[in-house]
């Protein structure tokens, strides 16, 4: 049995693109065509929800409610991107399902999530201090361990998304090999944690460390 | 490199797990007196918990990681 840590590479065009980046598009594709239905079936949503509006407006809620009570006053600004994150990272593991590699399992992808978010501390931070302020917090109380931390931030964001869920990957792939031709319920039930819980969970994480920094870093 | 030695760091790599372990302990233990102590409190140390949970993890994680390079990169 072969377990591939890193994933395929092929070129298309004279481009050297991984499997993961294709399957990553695809992903981007889906979600794109998803927002695209939600936005025409919008059109004849009522005053008093039902249906898909009213799973819509539970989800849409409660982002923005969590946002509200992690960043304080700049919730509206942050909140699109934490839902789109939070989609991105669900969808992404979420074709595991249909057998194919989830790019959440390449640390390139992961590092460039890790980086979204780095950017996105640090444009928070110098809208709302200043760019004056926000290097400020190098000298201030201890001088130079916030550059530490703060380059630490999206190598420790895509370690961990991407260990988290390369270790779930492994786990499914030993149970597919251990049971051979007679696995039948039992990765089932287990995807069911592997898969679901656990990507849901890291899609959380993400968008709580987020939050979290994004809140430390206008404060 | 031999495949022996390169399994033994591995191993050794995972032994982040440990620290992990303890300190996931201790805050959950933590925890759990905090919403004992007071219920009414309940929504924001679970809050709470979660990241520190997740912070703890993040090391052992780190290990894990370190051990699959070993193995699968290093060979």
């Amino acid at each position: 049995m072969e377990i591939e840590v890193t994933p395929k590479a092929f070129t298309i065009g004279g481009v050297n693109v991984g499997e993961s980046v294709v399957i990553a598009w695809c992903v981007t594709a889906a979600l794109i065509v998803l927002a695209l239905v939600v936005k025409i079936r919008s059109r004849n949503f009522t005053e008093v929800p039902k249906g898909l509006q009213n799973l819509l407006e539970f989800g849409i809620e409660a982002i923005q409610k969590y946002a509200k009570t992690e960043v304080g006053g700049v919730w509206e600004e942050i909140a699109p991107y934490c839902a789109t994150v939070a989609c991105y990272i669900f969808g992404c593991c979420m074709v595991e399902i249909i057998g194919v590699r989830a790019p959440t399992t390449d640390l390139s992808m992961t590092l460039a999530m890790g980086l979204g978010t780095f950017f996105w501390i640090n444009y928070m931070g110098i809208r709302h201090k200043g760019l004056g302020g926000r290097l400020m917090h190098y000298v201030k109380p201890i001088p130079l361990i916030p550059l530490v931390t703060d380059i630490a931030i999206p190598i420790s964001m895509a370690c961990r998304l991407y260990g988290n869920l390369l270790a779930g990957m492994i786990v499914m792939e030993l149970i597919y090999g251990a049971m051979k031709y007679f696995a039948v319920a039992v990765p089932a039930a287990l995807s069911l944690y592997f898969n679901f819980f656990d990507s849901a969970i890291q899609a959380y994480i993400f968008v709580t460390l987020t939050l979290c920094y994004v809140s430390e870093a206008i404060e | 490199m031999s495949t022996g030695l390169l399994a033994i760091g591995a191993g050794i790599a995972v032994f982040t797990g440990i620290g992990a372990g303890i300190s996931m302990g201790i805050a959950t233990g933590k925890s759990v007196e905090a919403v004992a102590r007071q219920p009414e409190a309940a929504g924001s140390i679970r809050s709470t918990m979660m990241l520190g949970l997740v912070l703890a993890e993040s090391t052992a994680i780190y290990g894990f990681v370190v051990a699959l390079m070993i193995m699968f990169l290093l060979k």
